[in-house]
């Protein structure tokens, strides 16, 4: 009785019937079922918006810990603290205050904060993938000098000149547009196979209770 | 294994009955420890558990019954463990044993004065040829068993005295051999007794009885012909007498002939070397002792060997209670080494006439009990060796000065060789060094009035068969391994030190980094500061216009006014850079086109790129409706399903998952399914392909990057930001085709050069 309370119980009610529900509302026209798988997922939603938060706690309290303790790299958890705040604060301000010049105002400072300081921080970074990468090419040959290492180097020159083909060098576009079409599109195709397969496994598992990761028993 | 309680052969373990003897063997013979109870194997000393010792340090005596002591059943503690109530009551009668005679021990003198009781020989100590010899054959009359020292000093007195001896002599015989005793007895001890058979008739009571009070002249006939070397090694060993009985063959109160001494001598030219060091003292002492022996008229009797028999007796030297080997003397009983030191003086220093009667008191006391009970084969032996035995009788004048060292002959005897289990037992150096003063008497509990029952630690440290000296190297190994653990633990917790990444990084390395940085910002900044410059910039490239962009413009071209278009902006600030230029062509179209915009998103960001694409790209003063909706797929199926029906779904992303959702969810739709455009990176272009197949028809058309954009620009002839960045990415990718040739090319030609050398 105690396992079955223990083990069974939750799993049906917070597994097996949510997932069904929501299974069938995506499976049936039926507006009650649709009804109820909408209610379920906001339900999730919520509890994630609650994660998120417990996270934001999370995050304050080990930095601040930092910074209380003077521990090594305190410097930079005030950076992310600050920064934190001054991210939060204003739309928090927002949906506080009514007036519509305060209005403004913060709908001013969120977006110059979106606009220059979080979309180039996140150029930037991708910018730093395409410079590892660049260099990860140059050294290829250094750390592995075989025939399959010159034919990567091939294939991702030809993908990269047919991408923005030079004038004269349009022929390159076709040989891209194969590369992708055919042996990329192959290989694309397998994983997203493979992703679906393990994907309904997945879901059946979990709906079965056979894969309990929402408890510990 | 077991050994044999009667004969002593060793048998394996789980043996029911002795393979040489047949005698019952107990079914498992252990040690109880009466402190802690617990079973220890037999041969051990001390408790594997509590230290605490397990045999008793002085042998039980027999007079104890007259005390109204409870009876010793059997001295020994080895006792089978299946009778439970019989080992306690075992371990306590050895206890209570050894508290009454740990109490005793202030009343020597007294116990010397009390009469004999016969001492009952083992078995296999009794076949022993000297011994059975005696035993068997003499009658109780004989003299009492003395140790050899110390009945030379009972001949030296008056034979008054020498009847006296027995009395005094006369120590209380425990009622039989402890077992630890007879457990190290070496199967040797059976083959005297294949060569003595009379002694093997002789009833244990008869052998028993002290050969002191036997006449000489009785005890001379009935002593057979024992062959010294029938002796077992292990006996001449722990009896130091052995060097003193050439001595003891010739007392004055002896009617042994004096040619029967040689014969009872055993083979001293067999004794180890190790035994040979312990002998020294012993052959030194009448060289000490000889002096105060002088001045009696027996001390000046010529030695033994020179002197004609009879005058050999008295010249006998007197061996010293210091003679004992120390390592005896540390496992004897407390009391045997109390009376030694008072019994030396009286015996080198009264005069014959007053130490004959004094002599007896001091001489038992000398003799440790427990050596005594295990020493009737060298005491008897001048008494067996009364009866001429022609065959010894040459072995006379082969004796040699120092007594008991390289008496007899070595040819005629077996070489013995020391047995291993004997060799376990000699002692160690340090063992030997370390001698006890004092065994504590304890005060308390129930061992309150014993002494020496648990070893005051390290006093001293009887070898043990079972004890295995470990490796010095080990040991020095441990210490090593402890002291290091040790200063580990002493030492304060330092936070790991970070390597800075330029420490690990080589110049050539460097060199690298900075090349490949160098030629990236070269071609994008450049690029990208031309159209600021006055002097044109030729174009380098021109879009390529593919299946995909076509059937994108096309399907938007047929959006007319009023029409619904749902945008999802599944994209970030981080991929906003790439992604913005992807979606401005095509909103400018929709625009263009007067399509009613509808801005969506399953993530939060998506709204604010949105409003800051279409604010720059748009009348500034117009809203578009925005929603955002989380729950991935979920998400997407509500946005849909409150977006009613529109004419057309564009989908920007860098990711396949809301791609997947987009497609999905529109499929499902109830009505005819609205187009799909997408708008996705580059990167994912290898994604969205299997949408745009032809026959799937799951994705109208698609724009794929910063190329695909400028497609779009092209084929609507209106060159934008696209276009414009078209140069930078075409000359950008060159770059790196460029340093990745480079690199090929310098690692191969490298890698060759190396190789040659």
């Amino acid at each position: 009785m105690t396992k079955l309370i223990r083990r069974w119980i939750p799993s049906l009610l917070f597994a097996t019937l949510p997932g069904l529900t929501v299974l069938a509302g995506y499976l049936s026209p039926d507006p009650v079922l649709g009804y109820l798988r909408d209610r379920l997922v906001e339900g999730a939603v919520i509890v994630a918006a609650f994660a998120f938060l417990l996270g934001a706690f999370n995050i304050l309290r080990v930095h601040g810990g930092k910074i209380g303790h003077r521990e090594q790299g305190w410097p930079y958890s005030l950076v992310l603290l600050i920064a934190m705040m001054v991210a939060w604060i204003p739309p928090l301000l927002q949906s506080l205050v009514q007036r519509p010049q305060v209005q403004e105002t913060l709908d001013d400072v969120t977006h110059a904060l979106f606009n220059y300081v979080i979309g180039p921080a996140g150029a930037s970074l991708a910018a730093l993938v395409v410079f590892t990468l660049t260099l990860s090419a140059f050294r290829l040959m250094r750390v592995r000098r075989s025939a399959g290492a010159v034919l990567f180097l091939l294939i991702v020159a030809l993908v990269l000149l047919g991408s923005a083909p030079f004038i004269g060098l349009e022929w390159l576009a076709n040989v891209r547009d194969w590369i992708i079409n055919v042996p990329g599109m192959a290989g694309m195709r397998g994983l997203l196979l493979g992703v679906a397969l393990g994907t309904v496994i997945t879901a059946l598992r979990v709906l079965f209770t056979s894969h309990r990761p929402h408890s510990e028993f | 294994m077991i050994h044999c309680p009667k004969c002593g052969t060793p048998n394996p373990r789980g043996s029911r009955f002795c393979k040489e003897c047949g005698e019952p063997l107990p079914l498992r013979t252990a040690l109880r420890c009466p402190m802690c109870s617990t079973m220890n194997p037999v041969g051990n000393v001390y408790c594997d558990m509590c230290q605490a010792r397990l045999i008793p340090m002085a042998a039980p005596r027999s007079e104890e019954p007259e005390r109204e002591q409870p009876p010793l059943e059997e001295p020994s503690p080895a006792i089978p463990p299946s009778e439970e109530e019989g080992e306690g009551q075992e371990a306590a009668d050895w206890l209570g044993q050894l508290r009454a005679s740990a109490m005793e021990e202030s009343e020597v003198p007294d116990t010397l004065e009390e009469p004999v009781e016969p001492v009952e020989i083992p078995d296999w100590l009794r076949e022993m040829g000297p011994v059975g010899a005696d035993t068997g054959t003499q009658p109780p009359e004989e003299p009492p068993f003395v140790e050899p020292r110390f009945e030379e000093e009972t001949q030296r007195a008056p034979s008054p005295a020498a009847e006296e001896a027995p009395g005094r002599l006369q120590e209380p015989a425990p009622a039989d051999l402890p077992d630890w005793l007879r457990e190290i007895a070496p199967p040797e001890a059976e083959t005297p007794s294949k060569i003595a058979p009379p002694e093997a008739e002789a009833p244990p009571s008869e052998t028993a009885p002290p050969t002191a009070e036997a006449p000489p002249e009785e005890a001379a006939p009935a002593a057979p012909a024992p062959a010294p070397a029938e002796v077992p090694d292990w006996l001449h060993e722990i009896a130091p007498p052995e060097a003193e009985t050439p001595l003891e063959a010739a007392p004055p109160t002896a009617e042994a002939p004096p040619e029967e001494a040689a014969p009872a001598a055993p083979a001293p030219a067999e004794v180890p070397d190790w035994l040979r060091e312990i002998a020294p003292p012993e052959a030194e002492a009448p060289s000490k002792i000889a002096p105060p022996e002088e001045e009696t008229p027996l001390e000046a009797a010529p030695p033994t060997v020179e002197a004609p028999p009879e005058e050999a007796a008295p010249a006998a030297p007197v061996p010293a209670p210091a003679e004992v080997p120390d390592w005896l003397r540390e496992i004897a009983p407390p009391e045997a080494e109390a009376p030694p030191s008072e019994a030396a003086p009286p015996t080198a220093e009264a005069p014959p006439e007053e130490a004959a009667p004094a002599a007896p008191v001091p001489a038992p006391a000398e003799v440790p009990d427990w050596l005594r009970e295990i020493a009737p084969p060298e005491a008897e032996t001048p008494l067996e060796a009364a009866p001429p035995i022609p065959a010894l009788e040459g072995m006379a004048p082969a004796l040699p000065t120092e007594p008991g060292i390289e008496i007899g002959k070595p040819e005629e005897l077996a070489p013995a060789a020391i047995p291993d289990w004997l060799e376990a037992l000699r002692p160690r150096p340090e063992a030997v060094t370390e001698v006890a003063e004092e065994e504590p008497v304890e005060t308390e509990g129930l061992l309150a009035g014993l002494r020496g029952v648990l070893p005051a630690v390290p006093a001293f440290q009887v070898p043990s068969v079972r004890e295995e000296a470990r490796p010095p190297e080990a040991r020095e190994a441990s210490i090593a391994r402890a002291q290091l653990l040790q200063s580990l633990l002493a030492r304060p917790a330092e936070a790991p030190q970070v390597k800075a990444g330029k420490q690990g990084i080589s110049m050539g390395e460097r060199i690298q980094r900075w090349l490949v940085a160098a030629v990236l910002l070269t071609a994008t900044v450049a690029v990208l500061i031309a159209p600021t410059i006055p002097v044109s910039v030729p174009t380098l490239t021109q879009p390529v216009i593919s299946s995909g962009v076509t059937r994108a413009h096309e399907t938007i071209q047929d959006i007319g006014i009023e029409n619904s278009v749902l945008v999802a902006f599944e994209y970030g600030p981080s991929e906003a850079d790439e992604l913005n230029l992807v979606a401005e062509p095509i909103l400018r179209h929709l625009l263009d086109q007067g399509a009613q915009i509808s801005v969506v998103s399953t993530r939060p960001q998506g709204l604010a790129v949105a409003e800051g694409l279409l604010s720059t790209i748009g009348p500034s003063d117009q809203r578009y409706p925005r929603r955002y909706k989380p729950g991935d797929a979920t998400g997407v199926s509500n946005l849909l399903a409150d977006a009613g029906n529109p004419s057309l779904i564009f989908v920007v992303t860098a990711r396949p998952g809301p791609l997947r959702w987009w497609v999905e969810q529109a499929r499902s739709l109830p009505d005819e399914p609205p187009p799909v455009v997408g708008g996705v990176s580059a990167a994912l272009e290898s994604a969205a392909s299997p949408y745009l197949d032809a026959n799937a028809g799951q994705i109208t058309g698609a724009i794929h990057g910063l190329s695909g954009a400028a497609a779009y620009e092209a084929l609507r002839s209106s060159p934008g930001q696209a276009h414009r960045r078209l140069n930078t990415l075409a000359l950008g990718h060159a770059a790196i085709v460029g340093l990745m040739i480079l690199g090929a090319a310098f690692y191969t030609l490298g890698g060759l050069h190396g190789r040659a050398k």
